[in-house]
């Protein structure tokens, strides 16, 4: 046994306590702390990406997991209802590995790029801390109750980076960003309860005992004629109670994906929040949603995923199109790329709503991919906001000339998000587009016109990029403020720290996708198989 | 001789009872007062004595002896509390020893 | 690695790293190390032709899981990429000349060297997925080569609105190439099985059709190719004229074979109607690079026409002439304009590429002007110039197509071929033109306050090489055979398509004809001392509106701009849908769940609260009436006591 996967949750927790004890003046030491301790999740994590064994054939849930640990965390006995079992139990197969090591790296230049935070560094980075720990132990979690743990417990740390380091309008944001992801969680809530009255085991005796093991959930041991059994069927609202909870559940992660209609507090969230935790937001915590979609929806619901298939779809169809569109009417650029990112993540739902193997893996692709590019930029909006403290793309032209690596990484990570091949963003797109019309003739969920108009989002984000290329950095050399032509400076060393290595891993995938792509092969392969047998299993009883 | 009869002694004793009471309502000063619980217990005392006139066993002559003595005692104790109270507060009106309101 | 994944992957790193290595080692050697790249590349190239006689170089490789990749390099492939590298190489020495002066020359020289690396790499690709990336990266390259200069806003406008029509078709082609390797399993080009007929089929063929179309600037997507002239004129030459362009060429002669008649017969629709549009356009134009760029299009129409008629082979060898002789046009308009040029270091307003300002060029740039009447009559499809025959080929293979359609029914055949036609009058019409006001008659700047500069050894060697190459003799020996071309059994085997027959002579006694015609009208309008030359310093833009048409290129470009600006309203109304209608419901939710929040707190206050408070006021009222029994007074007790003893006694009493 290793215990690989709680060193990466808790040691930010013990660097966030160690911080915690320090006094607020030793700034640099505590910022040596957050670097070192995530420079060491990193690491961690490289050992986690190299460990991980993608040979690894599957029959059922209950073998799928490496790095399993389980530990009875709490249990109580509630007399007729038999017992209630908490496992602290995480493991990782090929879903969850690549989103732990991409968060690990953005973690890591998270940090990088609020080493010039000066108000309130001890708290800042307690609480970066504390969402470092948190985001890993999400994507970790075997047990639904440790999931939901660890999903609440972002919320926090987030709440308070954005609502005290953000921008004029933190405030709002910040509650809003709470209170509607707040709102999501009780949804998952809601299921989890149901679930976990479902789910369980009797003993010989007769004695039931509950549990929240999501292995459980997946591999559909079900408590006979409970809640949410497949074969008991109970009905809601003439809808079968388990697409009831599978839409509760797709609603709760796609608030926090986001996915159109449900979007609207990202932008505000993106445009206040500090760089850093732009990139987080941007980078890994929509991921979540997306693992969460992965992971407990389509997993545990594979008969729901199937009949609602369309009507995912059309979500993820509406997202890419929608998004593109807003991102392009936007005057910021923080909003522009927010909205992009509504538009990408998209793709995701997309891709996962196809449920073959390669709009699958072109979804989770896109997810690492999106956490790369998104991540890079905001970091270059933040370069921009740090000289000018401005972000609206008129008032600044011709960066080119006065800026040329920075412009460099600009074209660089502008087509990587609009998906020129070669980088990584293409790779995640095409696979989806690939799903997404392969589909209806490999398992008739949704027809193929859906991703032949999802096509249509490549041309709408080569779009709003390329006009703001052309408007910012082609040009004559201009600026709103004559005091901010002496400003534009070229990168600094430290934010070159922060682009190339992005920049190195979106041409990396982009040229080998392999690299990603062939260790979680079997994991993805037995996703969709498993989701499609024992959907169409389901539906049949 | 003419004996007089009950009813005389008992209207006098109500009498004296009731004026007791009176002052020990009405009087504020503590000495009065005590004076006041004195003529009740005199006024009790004149009932006993007076019942025991017509009872053979003199028991209520007895019980009012045995009354006037603990009446001195008590006289005695209440005095002494009394000028205790009157050192610690520096007055003996029963206006101003109100502690116990509180 | 296998011997030929080495072969590709040199062909494919040499350009590139040398690019590489030009834009990392800066301006100062910038020509001279790109060359370094270059040169043992086209050694490789030259290579890779003969290596491709014994049999084609394949390489497979798993690219995504699942999904087996492959390049090959057939013969037609390597005889491309030779292609390629040739005009490339020569684009390359011209360059070094052209942008002698440039500060940026290195950076000129990284983009072109990942050009030349991305258009080898479309040649070389096998897999449908592979060409797509290719055939993005090699558009991605001419939306940097475009917008080289993009301190000035036009030209970047210029190449964000390029890449964006291409981006356009792209998608059509995406799905083209998605529904190949998803749906209909057929995902290399090497081994297309055709002449099935479905909805996928048709759907796929199309999505191909459009790509190509997008790339060959086929009309509906024409606008993007004279916009493209904004980059420097070398780069036109190699890119929107020789070799990216004739990309979506390459698909089509590539897909034909699964092709289905649909998609076929609106091709050569299309090519024709292009061409002939496209020759109207280059009519007016004054602007060099413009009549230019409206020739490339016209001819590949000629080519996408050809295709779509099942003359693919004809199609191939005008897509290896033309790039010969437009390469060699642009190079020597290139002269032209470099020449020029230095007049805007003493008049700002100077238009270095407008043909009002020329005249009379033959004496200071003899040269050059030998080079562009060759390769313009190359063009114009005059004997004993290759033009002439690999325009033969198409003509008479259209026209036979023209003959057997028409009897199946298709009554619109003969306007395909009509109009093909018609553009073999138009197109030495508007050389001859443009030749004409170039390089002869009186000059219409003052010449002799430039120095006599005739080109440099730099810029001689490409114009030479371009013109040879636009002689029949290097290639074909018979210089009225269009079959004769001696690639054709080496690229082809025996098949050298239709063209053959009686039917030939006809047409190719119509096509000299009309060469000879046009050029003849051409002389008429615009001969030195004509009305029309004299006067050209003054021409505007015209008035009329059918020479406004052509001048405007049928508005197309008003019309994408027309699209684009309805596209922003449409994406400005989503901004205020998102904010008026979706943020206004999220907010609005917040704020009546606010809203009903205070109401929940008046009523906790009011009534819930006020119940426990009335409770409290009660015992509180009730309290106090008791509390003033207990006033502390003995006395008072005592009262209490002996009225409840009252009460008491009274009470027992009755």
């Amino acid at each position: 046994m290793n215990y690989l996967l709680s060193w990466m949750i808790f040691l930010p927790l013990v660097a966030a306590f160690v911080v915690g004890v320090m006094p607020a003046s030793s700034r640099q030491a505590i910022r040596l702390i957050a670097l070192g301790a995530t420079l060491l999740q990193f690491v961690l994590g490289l050992l986690l990406f190299f460990g991980f064994d993608g040979s690894l054939q599957p029959k059922a849930w209950s073998e799928a997991f490496q790095y399993v640990e389980i530990a009875p965390w709490f249990s109580l006995q509630l007399g007729n209802y038999g017992s209630l079992q908490v496992d602290y139990s995480v493991g990782v197969d090929g879903i969850s590995m690549p989103l732990i090591v991409m968060s690990t790296i953005l973690l890591v230049i998270g940090v990088v790029s609020s080493w010039k935070l000066t108000t309130k560094v001890k708290g800042y980075f307690m609480l970066y801390l504390i969402l470092s720990g948190s985001l890993i132990g999400c994507f970790a979690s075997l047990d639904f109750f440790l999931f939901y743990v660890f999903f609440e417990f972002m919320l926090l740390p987030m709440f308070f980076l954005i609502g005290i380091w953000g921008g004029p309008r933190r405030s709002y944001a910040s509650i809003k960003f709470f209170l509607y992801t707040l709102l999501g969680s009780l949804f998952i809530l809601i299921v989890m309860i149901g679930l976990y009255l479902s789910v369980g085991t009797i003993d010989g005796a007769g004695a039931q005992t509950n549990t929240f093991s999501l292995i459980q959930m997946m591999d559909g041991i079900y408590l006979s004629n409970t809640l949410l059994s497949p074969e008991s069927g109970y009905m809601l609202w003439g809808m079968p109670l388990r697409s009831v909870a599978f839409i509760l559940l797709l609603v709760g992660f796609m608030i926090k994906l986001p996915a159109v209609p449900f979007h609207t507090w990202l932008p505000d969230a993106h445009v206040e929040a500090p760089t850093a935790i732009s990139v987080l937001l941007a980078g890994v915590l929509l991921k979540v949603g997306g693992y969460g979609l992965f992971r407990i929806c389509y997993a545990i619901f594979p008969d729901a995923a199937i009949s609602m298939a369309y009507p995912v779809a059309m979500v993820g169809l509406i997202s890419i199109i929608y998004g593109g569109l807003v991102a392009m009417a936007q005057n910021d650029i923080k909003k522009l790329i927010a909205y992009s990112s509504v538009s990408h993540m998209g793709f995701v739902l997309l891709g996962l709503a196809a449920i073959t193997s390669e709009g699958v893996s072109g979804s989770l692709f896109q997810m690492v991919s999106h956490g790369f590019i998104s991540g890079a930029l905001f970091l270059i909006v933040g370069v921009i906001y740090d000289r000018t403290h401005d972000r609206q793309i008129e008032n600044l032209s011709g960066l080119a000339g006065k800026m040329p690596q920075y412009t460099f990484f600009v074209v660089l990570f502008f087509f990587a998000s609009l998906g020129l091949p070669g980088l990584s963003g293409f790779v995640g797109e095409v696979l989806v587009l690939m799903g997404a019309i392969g589909t209806e003739s490999l398992t008739g969920i949704f027809p193929r016109w859906i991703g032949m108009v999802a096509v249509l989002g490549i041309i709408i984000s080569a779009g709003y990029y390329l006009w703001t290329l052309q408007r910012m950095f082609f040009g004559k050399f201009w600026t709103r403020e004559r005091e901010w032509e002496s400003l534009m400076r070229d990168l600094t060393i430290r934010e070159w720290l922060m682009l190339a290595p992005l920049a190195v891993l979106v041409v990396l995938f982009g040229v080998f996708p392999s690299l990603i792509l062939d260790p979680i092969d079997n994991s993805i392969q037995f996703f969709v198989a498993r989701v499609l047998d024992q959907g169409h299993y389901f539906l049949n009883r | 001789m003419t004996q007089i009869p009950l009813t005389y002694y008992l209207i006098l004793s109500a009498f004296l009872l009731c004026s007791g009471l009176l002052i020990v309502l009405i009087k504020k000063n503590a000495v009065f007062v005590l004076i006041g619980i004195e003529l009740m217990l005199n006024a009790a005392n004149l009932n006993l004595v007076a019942f025991s006139k017509f009872d053979p066993e003199l028991n209520g002559q007895v019980f009012a002896i045995f009354s006037v003595v603990i009446a001195a005692a008590e006289a005695a104790i209440a005095l002494a509390i009394l000028l205790n109270i009157y050192k610690t507060y520096d007055t003996s009106d029963l206006d101003d020893l109100n502690t116990l309101k509180h | 690695m296998t011997t030929p994944a080495i072969y590709i992957t040199l062909v494919l790193m040499f350009p590139l790293l040398g690019g590489v290595i030009t834009y990392l080692s800066g301006s100062k050697n910038a020509s001279r190390l790109s060359l370094m790249g270059m040169l043992p590349g086209a050694v490789i190239a030259g290579f890779l032709i003969y290596q491709s006689h014994d049999a084609s170089l394949v390489v497979r490789w798993e690219w995504l899981p699942g999904y087996e990749f492959g390049w090959c390099i057939d013969r037609i492939s390597a005889v491309l990429i030779g292609l390629v590298y040739l005009v490339s190489l020569l684009v390359h020495l011209f360059s070094a000349h052209y942008l002698s002066h440039d500060r940026a020359i290195h950076r000129y020289f990284g983009k072109l060297g990942f050009f030349t690396a991305s258009m080898i790499g479309l040649l070389a690709a096998d897999h449908f997925l592979l060409v797509f990336i290719f055939w993005e990266l090699v558009g991605f390259s001419s939306y940097l080569l475009i917008g080289f200069w993009y301190e000035d806003v036009e030209k970047a406008v210029a190449a964000r609105k390029a890449f964006m029509v291409n981006r356009v078709a792209d998608a059509g082609l995406l799905i083209g190439v998605i529904l190949m390797v998803t749906e209909l399993n057929q995902p290399f080009l090497s081994s297309l099985v055709g002449g099935e007929s479905s909805l996928l089929v048709h759907l796929a063929g199309f999505g191909l059709m459009i790509g190509a179309l997008g790339k060959s600037a086929q009309f509906p997507f024409s606008g993007w190719l004279p916009k493209a002239m904004a980059g420097p004129t070398p780069v036109s030459a190699l890119i929107h004229a020789a070799t990216m362009v004739a990309a979506g060429v390459y698909l089509l002669i590539r897909v034909a074979p699964f092709l289905s008649p649909p998609v076929l017969n609106t091709t050569a629709a299309i090519g024709a109607v292009t061409a002939f549009m496209a020759a109207v356009s280059a009519l007016t134009q004054h602007d060099i690079k413009k009549v230019l760029a409206y020739s490339t299009i016209s001819q590949l129409g000629y080519m996408v026409m050809g295709i779509g008629a099942g003359a693919y082979q004809a199609s191939l060898f005008h897509l290896w002439t033309h790039a010969f002789f437009k390469a060699g046009l642009f190079l020597a308009a290139g002269a032209v304009i470099h020449y020029l040029h230095t007049l805007k270091h003493t008049d700002s307003t100077f238009d270095a590429q407008d043909m009002r300002t020329m005249g009379g060029l033959k004496k200071v740039l003899p040269f050059t002007h030998v080079a562009f009447i060759i390769c313009g009559l190359a063009l114009s499809g005059l004997p004993l110039f290759s033009g002439f025959l690999s325009k033969e080929g198409i003509l008479s293979g259209v026209w036979l197509w023209a003959i057997d359609h028409s009897a199946n029914g298709y009554w619109w055949a003969y306007l395909v071929s009509d109009l093909a036609f018609v553009t073999a009058l138009l197109t030495p019409i508007y050389i001859g033109r443009q030749i004409l006001l170039v390089f002869h008659g009186t000059p219409r700047t003052a010449l002799e306050k430039l120095p006599h500069m005739e080109p440099l050894g730099l810029v001689k060697v490409p114009l030479m090489v371009l013109s040879v190459g636009a002689l029949w003799l290097v290639n074909a020996l018979n210089p009225l055979d269009a079959g004769g071309w001696w690639l054709s059994s080496f690229l082809f085997g025996d098949s050298a398509g239709p063209g053959h027959g009686s039917i030939q002579v006809w047409t190719m006694m119509l096509s000299i004809a009309l060469a000879v015609g046009g050029l003849a009208i051409s002389y008429i309008f615009y001969r030195p001392g004509s009305m029309r030359s004299l006067g050209y310093q003054m021409a505007m833009v015209p008035a009329k509106w059918y020479r406004r048409l052509t001048f405007e290129g049928w508005y197309l470009e008003s019309i994408y701009d027309g699209l684009s600006g309805n596209y922003i309203k449409v994406a400005k109304a989503a901004r205020i849908f998102d904010r008026k209608v979706i943020d206004w419901l999220v907010n609005a939710a917040g704020v009546s769940t606010v809203v009903f929040s205070k109401a929940l707190a008046v009523i906790d206050r009011e009534v819930v609260d006020g119940l426990v408070n009335f409770v409290a006021w009660l015992f509180r009222g009730v309290g106090g009436v008791f509390t003033k029994i207990q006033s502390g007074k003995v006395q008072n007790q005592l009262i209490w006591m002996v009225l409840l003893l009252l009460v008491l006694v009274l009470w027992s009493q009755f």
